[in-house]
């Protein structure tokens, strides 16, 4: 099978759109701290990072929230701050050595301020220190980094060791008429990989492979509510597929079976694997223009994508636009208007012959970019280089 | 080359600071030649012997312009001291060698030839070679084919291939030869011309050169250590480790606790990193094993599984670490330490671990038999 056209495909995913939050109130957290106030440190915190929330006093009652399938719980005992998480609890048998040397080997790490620990059967990641010792730059980053592990990690625990899920957070599943929708893009799409990734095979270029598993991963995030056990298969594939130091041949190689082993997913698997989660902080990085116009404005990239187009391979030069806009779509929160322009640059370029899909797409890309004025443009480089992946372009 | 080099055998040693590592080799088994850059601004530096225990070693004199320093060590060293050439008659293509510690590894030999015997650079010259150098290569011997040392390692050019620099042993030669005659603890060269400084003036005694141009002053007095130096340094010496032997490299010591390998890093601006590869997994028990690896019982420390090796870890985020007069946290260092200490012995015998490559507990058996 042979590639005619870009295809288009509705974001079936709940994004929340993204709420500033107030760094006054961090600042404040900060100053309180280092007064010595540090239990109010602790809640200025907590209302900085959950905005609208209310926060209880924590010597009293904990503070829960929920991010995906994981329960935090936030509370002080004594003059001790703990912040966990419960994971799963151990299966019996084998598979319980097994899960244990995975999160002895994964989970577990050096550089890391929460660990897993094992109460009886139940595993949990924990955070504990002394009140003293909460400073709030320390505190949100086990805020913002442990429930995210937990909600990756316990997936993988299930799914491979057999474990059970512990005081999981609720995950609401699709209706019928959105599961046939997931489930017909999810074959459409892992066909439309395997025979991209005959393409690549027969062009060897490293910048379409780069496009190519960029474009694998995160059009199945942007379309779908991910969230289960194949949301970290994927993440965990990537690693090898999408790493753009690792040989072409084997990122090819790996590609190919990955995109086989998904198109054979049972659809029973791929219905666990699907639902709408609620996040107490959002997963995705909050968009900004500079992000836009690095890939859109005056850069190598677009003058890449415009030497591709001038020199008649319009199906590179569309399909690396359609990638660019499907990553900046999947990995970032936007404000709607970005968020619309990205989709609408993707819809209006499916189905159409290659060369004006690629026209079509560089010039509605370009002014998207140009929306943004001068100031808005430079902004905060640092969000922009936020990416997860490899390829040419930081994805 | 004649016959085959045994290089363990030579006198060539890795040194370690609180900025790197570099090598030195044996000028009598009590002094040590290297670069300036290699033990600047310290001035007491560590040696590392073959079995990896350290050795204090007092700087004696520098010559910052020509990069060498005399290092007099706290103890007598085995291994061959190498001749220092008379001769600096070097023609292109002659073959070298170099000796050192690149890249931290185990002592190398890397083989090239004379680019070029007297290249100048700066108006000084150097011997020039294609010969491989690397980071930690800095301080080494140049041998010729009669294991003469004609050269010391200094440099490379990092943006161009195989164009390495070594200080002509001729230089190297004058410089030793003074330090024979120096009575002072401590000097430094000036730059302009020769004089030996013992203390810090902001004009040369003799020529008259203003030395705060070339920052002569910061080898007399070294800039105070960086926070999280300071911290670690002080909880070592609480603990009772020398943190002077225990440098390995900017943010970075590592030294044993008892038969434990302790390794203390900065990963990034937020974390301070303490690590012990403790053991390596048996056959049995495991089960039981990770079940104690996971108890909630060690905390502050936590275990993980670097393939199959058990390293016990601890983290400090930086705030803590600036956070003034926490006594707490040096106490949790020394926990740490005595920790892995322990540890190591009580997995091998309570859950058939076996000793990790990188753990002297077969050493100090053999240290204890008869």
């Amino acid at each position: 099978m042979s590639i005619g056209a870009l295809t288009y495909a509705a974001p079936m995913r709940h994004v929340r759109p993204p709420v500033a939050p107030d760094f006054a109130l961090l600042e404040e957290a900060t100053a309180l701290f280092e007064a010595g106030r540090v239990t109010d440190a602790i809640h200025k915190t907590l209302a900085h990072l959950f905005p609208g929330v209310a926060i209880p006093d924590l010597s009293r009652d904990p503070f829960q929230f929920v991010q995906g399938s994981s329960r935090v719980t936030v509370r002080i005992r004594g003059d001790e701050l703990l912040v966990t998480v419960p994971l799963v609890r151990l299966p019996t048998g084998g598979s319980a050595v097994a899960a244990l040397r995975y999160v002895l080997g994964t989970v577990a790490t050096t550089g890391q301020l929460y660990q897993p620990r094992l109460r009886g059967d139940e595993l949990h990641l924990e955070y504990t220190d002394a009140l003293a010792r909460s400073h709030p730059t320390k505190l949100l980053e086990v805020l913002r980094t442990m429930p995210t592990e937990a909600d990756d990690r316990d997936d993988w625990i299930v799914g491979q060791f057999g474990a059970l899920p512990l005081d999981r957070a609720e995950i609401r599943r699709l209706a019928p008429e959105e599961l046939a929708a997931a489930s017909a893009f999810w074959r459409a799409h892992w066909t439309e990989v395997e025979a991209l990734g005959k393409e690549s095979q027969r062009k060897r270029s490293v910048f379409f492979l780069n496009d190519l598993t960029a474009y694998t991963i995160w059009r199945v995030r942007l379309v779908l509510p991910l969230c289960g056990y194949l949301g970290v298969r994927l993440r965990e594939a990537s690693n090898v597929f999408n790493d753009a130091e690792e040989d072409p041949g084997k990122r090819e190689t790996a590609l190919a079976k990955f995109a086989r082993e998904m198109r054979e997913v049972s659809a029973a698997d791929l219905e666990a694997s699907l639902g709408h989660a609620d996040y107490a902080l959002s997963p995705l990085a909050e968009g900004t223009p500079p992000a836009i116009v690095r890939y859109f404005g005056e850069s190598d990239y677009m003058e890449k994508v415009e030497g591709l187009r001038t020199a008649g391979k319009s199906f590179e030069a569309a399909f690396s636009l359609a990638t660019a806009c499907t990553f900046l779509a999947g990995r970032y929160a936007w404000a709607p208007h970005v968020e619309q322009a990205l989709d609408a640059a993707l819809q209006h370029a499916a189905g159409k012959p290659w060369r004006e899909a690629a026209t079509s797409l560089f010039e509605e890309t370009r002014a998207l970019a140009d929306s943004f004025d001068d100031d808005e443009a430079k902004g905060d480089e640092a969000a922009a280089g936020a990416g997860e992946g490899a390829g040419e372009n930081g994805r | 080359m004649s016959g085959v080099l045994d290089i363990d055998r030579l006198g060539v040693f890795q040194v370690f600071t609180g900025t790197g590592t570099g090598t030195g080799f044996l000028l009598s088994p009590t002094l040590l030649l290297t670069n300036s850059h290699v033990v600047a601004p310290y001035r007491t530096v560590a040696v590392e012997l073959r079995d990896k225990r350290r050795v204090p070693g007092t700087v004696r004199r520098i010559h910052p312009k020509r990069d060498l320093a005399v290092v007099e060590l706290a103890q007598a060293f085995e291994g061959e001291v190498l001749a220092l050439s008379e001769s600096d008659e070097l023609s292109a293509n002659q073959p070298l060698q170099i000796i050192g510690f690149p890249v931290g590894l185990p002592l190398s030999i890397t083989e090239g030839v004379v680019s070029n015997p007297k290249q100048l650079l700066d108006g000084q010259p150097f011997v020039q070679t294609d010969a491989a150098i690397n980071p930690g290569n800095s301080g080494g011997p140049m041998l010729d084919e009669k294991r003469r040392v004609v050269a010391i390692t200094t440099c490379k050019l990092t943006s161009a291939d195989m164009v390495g620099f070594g200080i002509p042993v001729l230089d190297a030669r004058e410089f030793v030869a003074n330090h024979r005659d120096q009575t002072a603890a401590f000097g430094v060269v000036c730059p302009s011309c020769d004089a030996l400084l013992e203390v810090y003036e902001r004009y040369c005694d003799n020529c008259g050169s203003d030395l705060e141009d070339v920052d002569l002053a910061s080898y007399f007095d070294p800039p105070p250590p960086h926070p999280v130096v300071a911290f670690v340094e002080g909880a070592l010496a609480k603990a009772g480790v020398d943190p002077v032997l225990a440098r390995h490299g900017e943010m970075n010591w590592s030294f044993h606790s008892g038969s434990a390998p302790i390794k203390i890093w900065s990963c990034c601006t937020e974390h301070l990193c303490f690590s012990s590869p403790l053991v390596a997994l048996g056959k049995q028990k495991l089960g039981d094993l990770f079940r104690y690896l996971l108890s909630p019982e060690h905390a502050p420390l936590s275990f993980d599984l670097a393939g199959s090796t058990v390293r016990l870890n601890l983290t400090f985020h930086m705030s803590d670490v600036f956070a003034s007069g926490d006594d707490a946290l040096s106490t949790q260092v020394g926990a740490f330490l005595a920790s892995a200490d322990r540890l190591d012995n009580y997995l091998v015998e309570k859950f058939g671990c076996v000793p990790a490559p990188e753990t002297q507990l077969t050493f100090l058996k053999e240290q204890a038999t008869p």
